[in-house]
């Protein structure tokens, strides 16, 4: 998700020496910068993927999200950088006020009134993005100023050739006419706790689900029938058992799950490249959840496309996510793969989340709780924002933010414990005793 | 669960809970069908089951929230299921509490935190002075966590845990002897809900009070439970010791349910197996079988043949 500035030869050094860059890294961790760009020509393939994000169908940089209210200025999200790729499952976790939400819906530009993104650009490579940065290009020229004001630089020649790298567009910059017409629900789709509230009590499903793609119609030119079978199978997809008795039902008809597949497949309707799912499951119970979560990885596997969960409970990230972002305060705290972030938590945060989920194996004892509260997004956060929670906090946390430091070409952590004059950061015994265990009963199931 | 001798120190004593609701055209939804069960002083009894199993309705039945359609409720050895007389409606209310699942929406928005603490101990009477009143709000204030300065707060100016924290202050302040804890924490965060699940602990261990917890999420009843209920389309299908459910599931509806919790290990996730059941595929009819003793204090509600076949079978 970030490529250190020192490219090919910290990646090859693997965890130990991105470390000691990262000290250094505090202002240019992030990816975005040219030097990021050379570093990936530079041989920086060992970021398995590309950590300069350039194959991310959506790269996140900077984004911040401010609420005006009248006690003041609310800083929900503080910066947060990402990358999506297609077919990943993506996992952003974090507790109620972490500003996960807040992130999500910014992307597909679901803002409230008092509501504004005040930095950080959201840029969109994947199908489509070509014809939106011509045309918006095409707008920007005739307005008569700042041509290609839009479009990433590269994208004003690459939409017309559409050769060499995709193209991109900052969804950030898009109008919200254009956003609803090109973006939302056809290429990025969002799916919400409960079902009920997304769902249109006055209308069958069938209806529903069609009426994204008819709306669309003017670019895919489906027709009433052929939307009507696609439908159809959508329900199918989604494992109703009576799709075309479904398809006339009302929302009130169905149970919690059915209705929740049926807005799954609404959310499909136009094959979108992203579906986001904020806390899919959260209303639902375990056998159903269970279902649910299976069903989003089948389709993915199918359709190829990209899956973030927005969700707290640790258990469902572990069963889907392929990369993990958990975040506290507005900012991602730690990201890296599933394993990375469940085998070898790094973030005194991450190490609270951790503790605080009871243990299956244990029982009866104590429960691991993190002392105090989230912090209040009203007030300016100096320093680490986990820092007067944190059992591990450092005199330096009360002054500065801590920047981003690399434990591997995956693995990114945001806290002063992995600075080289820090002492090595422990991790709680108990935490250690517990991943030994799970690590060796995983091993264990994999032998039988 | 037969003993006599142990029913005879039951705090709550349930036998045949049947609750009914008319759903119009002349149909009746059962919601409780036929449901027994016992609560010990200073225990922790889960009931756990999917949504529509009932496990709700029970718990406002036994709460006296609704006329029970038939069966008996005991409450301290008074007998609460019929037409309550003035005298048992009193007790009734001191002795048994309710913990709601939204803070926020059982809390009056405009009481401030003190008068929301005190309403039930100034209803019932049960304070000679204000002093006495003031003494005991602020004790158990400061019980579960909330400073003084608090009191003359509004609900809407706390965060998630510390409205739980006046919610549980609400209930606990009446010293009751059994609190009904419907979903108490399944709205807050990880972390929060630790706190409260440890704070709800500490109180136990001070007063002895008797939880009737219900959760649907089974890491958390493992982890506070002493004894469980499994409840599936209103009847209770297992029910016993935490180590009996959790260790030695029998009905399939129980073994489903555990096979499905998620663990945070992405590897093991990956490769999890989850039993699938419902009643109509595996031919079990709830109406037709009887609750049959395993050993200690572990039933199961089966006929004959079921029985046996399920217990034949590997473990999880």
């Amino acid at each position: 998700m970030a490529a250190d500035d020192a490219g090919g030869a910290n990646g090859m050094a693997g965890a130990g020496g991105a470390n000691g860059a990262g000290g250094a890294g505090g202002g240019n961790g992030i990816a975005g910068t040219g030097g990021a760009d050379a570093a990936g020509n530079a041989g920086g393939a060992e970021y398995a993927g590309g950590a300069d994000g350039a194959d991310a169908i959506l790269k996140i940089r900077g984004l911040e999200v401010a609420f005006k209210t009248t006690a003041g200025t609310v800083r929900a999200v503080r910066g947060i950088d990402l990358d999506l790729r297609r077919g990943q499952t993506f996992a952003i976790v974090g507790e109620s006020g972490s500003g996960k939400s807040v992130a999500a819906k910014a992307i597909v530009g679901i803002r409230a009134r008092n509501q504004s993104v005040t930095a950080g650009t959201v840029e969109y490579a994947g199908a489509g993005a070509g014809a939106l940065a011509a045309s918006a290009a095409r707008k920007a020229g005739r307005a008569g100023g700042g041509a290609g004001q839009n479009a990433c630089s590269d994208t004003s020649q690459g939409a017309g050739q559409n050769a060499g790298r995709a193209a991109s567009i900052d969804l950030l910059r898009l109008s919200e006419r254009d956003m609803r017409r090109n973006i939302n629900g056809r290429r990025i789709s969002m799916i919400f706790q409960d079902p009920m509230t997304s769902l249109n009590p006055t209308m069958p499903i069938g209806r529903q689900i069609m009426e994204p793609m008819l709306l669309h119609s003017r670019a895919s030119g489906i027709s009433r029938g052929e939307a009507r079978a696609k439908a159809l199978r959508l329900l199918e997809l989604a494992g109703i058992p009576d799709p075309a008795g479904c398809l006339r039902a009302y929302p009130h008809q169905l149970s919690g799950g059915m209705r929740q597949r049926a807005v799954i497949s609404v959310a499909l309707a136009c094959d979108p490249e992203i579906l986001i799912c904020d806390e899919p499951t959260t209303a639902l119970d375990v056998t159903i959840q269970e279902k649910i979560l299976r069903l989003i990885k089948d389709i993915q596997r199918r359709t190829g496309i990209c899956v973030v969960y927005i969700t707290h409970d640790l258990g469902v990230v572990a069963k889907v996510a392929d990369m993990v972002a958990v975040m506290y305060a507005g900012r991602i705290v730690e990201s890296g793969t599933a394993e990375e972030i469940f085998y070898d938590p790094r973030h005194p945060y991450t190490w609270g989340l951790l503790l605080a989920v009871p243990d299956m194996n244990a029982s009866g004892e104590r429960l691991h709780a993190i002392r105090g509260n989230p912090p209040n997004l009203l007030h300016g956060i100096e320093g680490d924002a986990f820092a007067p929670r944190s059992p591990h906090a450092l005199k330096i946390d009360a002054r500065r933010a801590p920047p981003l430091y690399q434990i591997s070409p995956t693995h990114f952590a945001r806290s002063w414990l992995l600075h080289e004059n820090a002492r090595p950061p422990e991790m709680p015994g108990e935490l250690r005793a517990r991943i030994d265990g799970m690590i060796a009963q995983a091993l264990a199931d994999a032998r039988h | 669960m037969a003993d006599e001798a142990l029913n005879d120190r039951a705090l709550l004593r349930v036998e045949g809970l049947k609750q009914f609701f008319r759903a119009g055209r002349g149909r009746t939804v059962k919601a409780v069908n036929g449901v027994s069960f016992s609560i010990f002083p200073g225990e922790t009894f889960c009931l756990v089951g999917e949504s529509g199993s009932g496990k709700s309705t029970i718990a406002r039945s036994v709460a006296r929230l609704f006329e029970p359609s038939a069966g008996k409720i005991e409450f301290g050895g008074m007998d609460i299921s019929g037409r309550l007389s003035a005298a048992s409606r009193r007790a009734l209310r001191a002795g048994m509490q309710m913990i709601f699942q939204d803070p926020l929406a059982s809390l009056n928005p405009r009481k401030k935190v003190f008068d929301a603490i005190a309403y039930g101990l100034v209803e019932l009477g049960l304070c000679a002075s204000r002093a006495e009143l003031s003494r005991r709000v602020f004790g158990i204030m400061e019980k579960v966590g909330l400073p003084p300065d608090f009191a003359g707060r509004y609900p809407h100016q706390f965060s998630g845990g510390q409205r739980q924290r006046i919610g549980i202050a609400r209930a606990l302040v009446m010293n009751p002897s059994l609190v009904i804890a419907d979903e108490a924490i399944s709205a807050l965060d990880v972390s929060i809900q630790a706190q409260i699940v440890n704070l709800m602990k500490d109180l136990q261990r001070e007063t002895g009070v008797a939880y009737l917890f219900i959760a649907h999420d089974l890491a958390m009843v493992k982890c506070i439970s002493d004894r469980v209920g499994v409840l599936h389309n209103g009847y209770m299908v297992e029910i016993g010791f935490r180590d009996e459910i959790f260790g030695d599931p029998v009905h399939p509806y129980t073994r489903s349910l555990l096979s499905a919790i998620p663990v945070p290990n992405p590897i093991a996730e990956r490769r999890r197996i989850v039993f699938s059941y419902s009643c109509a595929e595996s031919g079990v009819d709830y109406g037709r079988g009887a609750l049959r003793r395993l050993g200690g204090t572990h039933c199961v509600l089966a006929e004959d043949a079921e029985l046996e076949r399920w217990t034949q079978e590997p473990g999880l």
